[in-house]
């Protein structure tokens, strides 16, 4: 049988994640990548960092001289127009055609913006790919006042944007507090708090009526209170809907209110179609992270080798610092789950907020939140993913204590452990990867991916390769079987 | 400014004073600390003319008192220092508190309020300096401006336009010139009193048998007769010493026998050999009944009625009709245990009837007074040892009020306003315009307030917006007044709040004075600490405005001891015999004598030197104070209630005392221990209306009259009867949302007396559902509490509070107590964002959530100490014991990690407190009686309970009785 021809639409984050992945089986597919933008896929998730300084080329995660050199066809800037699922054939805008046996659409998203009266007006943006940012900086340099709408992960970033270049910055949000995802009450309080000390105006609870001219800006808000907000410019950022309309208009089943239904396998209604990364509608949901978007990307690709693995959700925790404060959330961040018990702490005279949520025997814990003090992430992290004991008290997790944070020892962890959530590495591979000759922190990413999604767990790649160290040298101490029940200590 | 450096030693004294709790007037030997000390005071560096004025006047105004020498020669130090440079401060605190053993009242013995007098004296909620419109002003200010308005009403609207509220908190020196400006000089008699609601029908009772309002027992009667009959007391609760002291003789004479008369199966049930629950408000009835039971058996006294009274026959005529028969159906109470009551009263020569409240707070009170005196006249059992008809009052000094005349229909000194009496006292007083009719009495007077016919008023020394009937008409009215004047020792009152102006009042123990208690017994209370800031006398304050009003010569005292012997000049003054109320034989103490009167009963005609013991009774000669100098019977109608039980109102409310508590609590209030026998107002309601109305025990009823409505936690208690409930007095608008208990009642009231009906209310009865129980505990009080339901109790020791003769040391040198607030609400409320809009968001914020049992808990920490602690949760049972974490209140650094913990700190659970001399718990007592304790005695070995005030023995004996029914 020769090779089949599987194409992918999409070279985000995940679905350059997937191209990489397919790379492996080049023997059974010739693959194609169609990215709309004219870049191939970037870093995302650290967009931010091109107002600081980073280039378009820093951020890069791909090139197109890379993917052919890997014998990958990538075609960029011309973005795919239509798909005849009968013939199984790609139109694109410029009029090429090409054909696959498998395609998988990794679309993912636009930002949405709210319909709202005068929001397409000049110095309105959107806040998503890098063409965006050269509008964003464009307009900012014209202008004394920005606004964002709104007040999630991207918005605060955004934020971040504006407020390093110069701007007096404004964050407008529908919901009554930021990042009402990722964060519970106190903690979206605390970041609140942080975020308007640095002068950044925080507005909960304001729908936006109207965009109108303004009188001493160039643009006024009008909210449904009455209230009022004079700006230059206004970047929405208000959450994301799917790029579903190819798959739309090619009869794919979508989802109500948009998304690409598909399987615990990514599959669409099609079987030769699949759906990856944020386009993708798995149970009625969407997983506007980047961590699912891999996972979805390694389930995609297995069902395509025909193994039959599912995907099950992915860990929604993310470690991230937003306009320099420490944010974290891990697992069930508001405790929803029925039967559990929640201990937080607020302490403003040392701008940290911290809140567990453990089982209702107080035993395992179900998620956290970390706000201006992240450094028992990782700890918190681990106890969460791979369900390990809680201290006897579990409020010790939350409270401050004299003997600084939490500390575990990642060489306790179980093999089977998962170090890198955002890639799925275990304990276990990493081992492999430092016992097989890695023994730089890039090496280790290099081969396992550890630490290339979030970074969250860096620390513990280089506690392990460390220990390798010490241990080649004959110095490694005894700890290294200490049992689960001591995996969390605060260190002296 | 700073704390008192000490530089003397302290030195304890044991001073004798009086209880300022109820009518018992129980002897008290205060131990005071008194201690001197150099400090730099307020006025170290050049004092302002005005600071040198008011320091010399809260110096030199004191007057002389019986402070320990220290105390006073420190004082006089203080005057001169105090203007110079640094201050010699004294501070004194009254450290313990026992009875005086050879107080003739109490004989050593206290009850538990009593016994915790020394815990309720901290600064905190004091009032300390003179305030117009909630701004602090001095002394000259405040009286200026009362003068001032009371003069300028009085004379455009006419003296009627201005009236005085006073009370029997008040000491009889302050009674007397309080009642000599108003009826002598502005020329009112609109001085009415709070003894208005608990004693005025005994007053007409007796006035109108005896011509006289005159108490002819003594305490002693209580233990030497063989029946002592007990209507409408709880006396076990409201008068704990006179009832231990009964207990202890019928324990020495088995075979004396009690009968109660209430409605209610009271603690004070536990001593009776008979109880007859009788219906709301048929004691007439009952006692007409006797009369003709006796008149029909050939019982009655012919020859002592043929000698000393008259109108025997009318009387007899009117208890005809009342035969056992009816009585019984009227009363409701089996025919057998009328009887056995009746013939054990024929049987029975050493009869005292002992009487209050229940009687007395009735439409046709003065009636059932006159119904119960009836008979003892009818028997000659009067003035003879242990017999008598006894009326009990509750305040420390109503009697004190009673003697001066401070009531709006009595004149001075046992005279009303018959034109000889209005003119003797006018030449008595050298009186520029008396009053020559009566004034309002207590109720209608607030009316008139309302209708705007009064338009100033001063209240002393009581909270009548929580106390008098219809008491939101009562806040209506004081907020449309246009003056009001209110002198109390606490600065928030429901009452105080109210108030244009207010003046710091001394209470217990800083003021000097005599009360009377209910056996006509006169004692000192004297001075024992510096006065709260810049407290006054309520008589020095009443005098000052009467000087500004331009009577100085009139009112020039200067002391209290002056008063005093113009009081008794004016009770022996043209006497010849013609009013019981004389005491001749004090009109010359020395100030000397005065401070060291022994505790003497009046009459006192001749002086102690030569002979004048007092009067242990009355009408032993069978002479009264009529015309005629007989008796006088009174045919009686027994009439029912004003308002009677009806669709929507199906329930009869009843009001009371408690064990614990006293009045509003402004004093009770803050001694932790003492809200411990019952922390809330709860309503008892028979097991039968409960399961009707689908309450359980802690439930939240709405109790709504047609007056208005109030909540209170459901008490399924068959103490009470079906169809009738019962809800104690002393909750107010600044410890709970809704317990203001005199919203409720009817403002009925009787004819003659004006006394209102608080017993029996018709009231209609909700259950309110709850989402959210919950405890705040708390560092400080919280004004504007966010719930739908919350009461608010003391927590901490009893703090000692340190009397300062610096006053502006007074409030650093006490630190407040803590509060323990228990709430409910109707829906979710979010306490982190209420936290936050209190406190702000720079405080530490600890919360505990479990999901599973739906229950929260927030803590607020400041610098290390915990600020409040709040737990709430949608079933109670699953709320830790909020005292668990009390003692983290003043824990530092404060360790949060119990405070968050699933596992609430582990506190022995003593449930409920039943002895709170002891502070021993239902459980543990439970438990003793689980080990085989079978006698009240057992458990005070084992325990301790009981065996200081014995207020709770009655509780324990139910206890005993209630488990051996269970065992049986």
């Amino acid at each position: 049988m020769g090779k089949q021809r599987l194409v992918v639409v999409g070279n985000g984050m995940v679905g350059h994640r997937f191209v990489e992945l397919a790379t492996k089986h080049q023997d059974n597919y010739q693959i194609t990548v169609i990215g709309g933008e004219s870049r191939p896929a970037y870093d995302r998730v650290h967009l931010s960092e091109f107002f600081a300084g980073k280039s378009a080329d820093d951020l890069a995660l791909a090139t197109t001289g890379a993917y052919e050199q890997s014998g990958i066809k990538a075609l960029f800037g011309d973005p795919v127009k239509d798909i005849d699922r009968g013939t199984r054939t790609l139109t694109t805008v410029s009029g090429e055609t090409i054909c696959y046996d498998k395609l998988v659409l990794s679309t993912g998203s636009y930002p949405f913006v709210p319909p709202i009266p005068g929001n397409d007006q000049e110095h309105c943006l959107t806040y998503r790919t890098i063409d965006d940012l050269e509008r964003i900086e464009a307009s900012a340099s014209a202008s004394g006042i920005g606004v964002v709408v709104g007040g999630g992960l991207l918005g605060l970033e955004c934020a971040n944007a504006l407020h390093q270049l110069g701007l007096n910055t404004h964050v407008v949000e529908f919901a009554p507090g930021l990042m009402g995802v990722q964060l519970d009450g106190g903690g979206s309080k605390m970041l609140r708090k942080q975020i308007e000390a640095l002068g950044v105006h925080v507005h909960t609870g304001k729908a936006t009526q109207n965009i109108v001219s303004g009188s001493t800006s160039r643009l006024r808000m009008e909210f449904a209170d009455g209230d009022c907000l004079d700006t230059d410019m206004i970047v929405f950022s208000a959450g994301i809907r799917p790029h579903d309309q190819l798959a739309r208009d090619s009869g794919l089943e979508v989802g109500e209110r948009g998304g690409i239904v598909v399987d615990d396998q990514c599959r669409t209604n099609d079987t030769n179609v699949f759906a990856i990364g944020e386009c993708a509608l798995w149970r009625g949901r969407i997983l506007g992270l980047v961590s699912p978007g891999y996972k979805m990307a390694e389930v995609a690709m297995e069902a395509l080798c025909e193994e039959n693995v599912s995907f099950a959700g992915a860990d929604m925790s993310t470690k991230l610092k937003l306009l320099g404060v420490q944010v974290g959330s891990i697992g069930d961040a508001h405790g929803r789950e029925p039967e559990c018990m929640r201990f937080s702490f607020s302490d403003p005279k040392r701008k940290i907020y911290k809140s567990v949520a453990t089982s209702g025997d107080g035993t395992r814990l179900l998620g956290a939140v970390l706000v201006g003090d992240t450094g028992d992430y990782d700890a918190l992290l681990q106890c969460h993913l791979n369900g390990l004991p809680l201290p006897a008290a579990p409020e010790e997790l939350v409270l401050p204590s004299d003997s600084g944070g939490l500390s575990f020892d990642p060489l306790s962890l179980p093999p089977s452990a998962l170090i890198c959530a955002c890639n799925s590495v275990s304990k276990q591979q990493i081992s492999d990867a430092i016992q097989s000759g890695c023994a730089e922190l890039k090496e280790v990413q290099q081969s396992t991916k550890a630490g290339t999604g979030c970074g969250g767990c860096i620390g513990m790649l280089e506690a392990m390769l460390a220990h390798s160290e010490q241990e080649s040298k004959g110095t490694a101490n005894e700890s290294t079987s200490a049992g689960t029940a001591s995996l969390l200590a605060r260190t002296g | 400014m700073q704390l008192i450096a000490t530089t003397g030693e302290a030195q304890q004294d044991i001073l004798k004073t009086t209880c300022p709790y109820c009518g018992v007037g129980c002897g008290v030997d205060a131990t005071v600390s008194a201690t001197r000390g150099l400090s730099e005071s307020q006025f170290e560096s050049d004092p302002g003319p005005e600071q040198k004025r008011e320091a010399q006047r809260v110096g030199v105004s004191t007057g002389p008192s019986s402070l320990p020498e220290s105390f006073n020669s420190a004082s006089t130090e203080l005057e001169n220092h105090a203007i110079a440079g640094p201050a010699i401060n004294v501070d004194a605190q009254v450290v313990t508190v026992t009875g005086t053993r050879e107080h003739p009242a109490n004989f050593g013995r206290l009850c538990v309020k009593g016994a915790s007098l020394h815990e309720t004296l901290s600064m905190h909620d004091r009032l300390l300096h003179p305030m117009i419109d909630d701004q602090r002003v001095s002394w000259d200010q405040a009286l200026d401006l009362v003068a001032t308005q009371f003069k300028d009403i009085a004379e455009e609207h006419g003296p009627d336009s201005v009236a005085f509220y006073l009370s029997g908190q008040l000491l009889t020196e302050d009674y007397y010139v309080a009642n000599k400006l108003m009826k002598g000089f502005v020329g009112t008699a609109n001085v009415d009193t709070n003894s208005r609601l608990c004693m005025a029908s005994a007053v007409v009772g007796y006035k109108r048998a005896f011509g006289a309002d005159a108490v002819p027992c003594s305490y002693e009667d209580l233990e030497c007769c063989d029946l002592l009959v007990v209507v409408g007391s709880n006396a076990a609760w409201t008068h704990p010493v006179l009832y231990q002291r009964i207990a202890a003789a019928k324990t020495a004479r088995p075979a004396m026998k009690v009968v109660v008369v209430d409605p209610r199966r009271t603690a004070t049930c536990d001593l009776a050999d008979l109880h007859l629950q009788i219906a709301p408000g048929s004691d007439a009835a009952l006692f007409n009944g006797l009369l003709n039971f006796l008149s029909q058996a050939g019982a009655c006294n012919t020859a002592y009625i043929a000698a000393h009274t008259e109108h025997f026959e009318a009387a007899v005529d009117a208890a005809k009709p009342w035969s056992t028969q009816r009585v019984a159906e009227r009363c409701d109470v089996p025919i057998r245990d009328l009887l056995t009551f009746f013939n054990w009263v024929n049987a029975t020569e050493k009869t005292v009837t002992f009487y209050s409240q229940g009687v007395n707070q009735s439409s046709s009170g003065t009636d059932k007074c006159n119904a119960i005196i009836n008979w003892h006249l009818a028997t000659g059992r009067i003035g003879r040892a242990g017999m008598g008809p006894f009326s009990i009052t509750g305040q420390p000094n109503a009697m004190g009020g009673r003697e001066v005349g401070g009531l709006a229909n009595q004149l001075a000194a046992h005279m009303g306003f018959a034109p000889e009496d209005v003119d003797r006292v006018r030449r008595f007083w050298d009186a520029p315009r008396m009053a020559e009719k009566p004034g309002l009495l207590a109720v209608d007077l607030f009316d008139a307030i309302e209708s705007g016919d009064v338009k100033a008023v001063w209240i002393m020394a009581t909270n009548p917006v929580v106390s008098l009937p219809n008491a939101d008409k009562v806040k209506r009215a004081l907020a449309k007044c246009d003056f009001v004047v209110v002198s109390d020792c606490i600065e928030q009152t429901d009452t105080a709040r109210l108030a244009d102006v207010l003046l710091p009042a001394r209470g217990w123990p800083e003021k000097q004075g005599t009360v009377t208690n209910s056996e006509r017994r006169i004692s000192l209370q004297p001075a024992l600490v510096p006065p709260a800031g810049e407290a006054q006398d309520d008589w020095w304050i009443v005098c000052e405005v009467a000087k500004r009003m331009g009577w100085e010569s009139s009112f020039d005292y200067q002391s209290a001891h002056d008063i005093f012997l113009e009081h008794a000049r004016l009770s022996a003054f043209e006497n010849e015999d013609t009013r019981a109320f004389n005491i001749a034989g004090l009109a010359k103490l020395t100030e000397a004598e005065y401070l060291r009167l022994n505790p003497i009963q009046w009459p006192v005609k001749t002086t102690p030197d030569s002979g004048g013991a007092g009067t242990e009774r009355l009408f032993a000669d069978g002479q009264f104070f009529t015309p005629s100098r007989k008796a006088q019977f009174l045919p009686i109608q027994p009439e029912e209630p004003q308002s009677q039980s009806s669709d929507p109102y199906a329930f009869i409310l009843n009001t009371g005392r408690i064990r614990d508590h006293w009045h509003t609590m402004t004093r009770t209030g803050k001694a932790e221990r003492l809200s411990q026998h019952i922390d809330a107002p709860k309503l008892s309601l028979n097991r039968v209306d409960a399961k009707i109305l689908d309450a359980r025990d802690g439930d939240l009823l709405e109790i709504e009259s047609q007056y208005g409505a109030v909540q209170a936690l459901a008490l399924i208690d068959d103490t009470v009867r079906p169809g009738e409930v019962f809800l104690p007095m002393h909750w107010t608008g600044e410890n709970s949302s809704l317990g203001r208990m005199g919203v409720v009642v009817s403002p009925e009231r009787d004819p003659y007396s004006g006394q209102p009906e608080s017993k029996q209310t018709p009231v209609a009865l909700r259950k309110i559902d709850i989402a959210v129980w919950g405890t705040v505990l708390c560092n400080e009080p919280i004004d504007e509490f966010p719930a739908d339901f919350w009461i608010r109790n003391t927590v901490g020791e009893g703090s000692q509070a340190i009397h300062s003769s610096a006053p502006d040391e007074q409030s650093i040198s006490s630190a407040g107590p803590a509060y323990r607030y228990e709430f409910g609400l109707l829906g979710d409320l979010d306490w982190a964002d209420w936290v936050e809009a209190r406190w702000g968001d720079e405080l530490q914020v600890g919360q505990f959530i479990d999901n599973a049992n739906k229950r929260s808990r927030l803590a607020v920490v400041e610098d290390d100490r915990l600020l409040a602690l709040i737990t709430w949760g949608h079933s109670r049972e699953h709320l830790p014991n909020p005292m668990s974490f009390s003692a983290l209140l003043n824990e530092y650094p404060v360790n949060l990690m119990g405070i968050l913990a699933a596992q609430a700190p582990s506190l022995e659970d003593k449930g409920r407190l039943v002895c709170s001399c002891f502070k021993v718990g239902e459980k543990q007592i439970l438990a003793a009686i689980g080990e085989g304790v079978d006698t009240v005695e057992g458990l005070g070995e084992k325990l301790r309970c009981g065996t200081n005030c014995g207020s709770c023995k009655t509780e324990l004996s139910a206890m005993l009785r209630e488990s051996a029914v269970e065992t049986a």
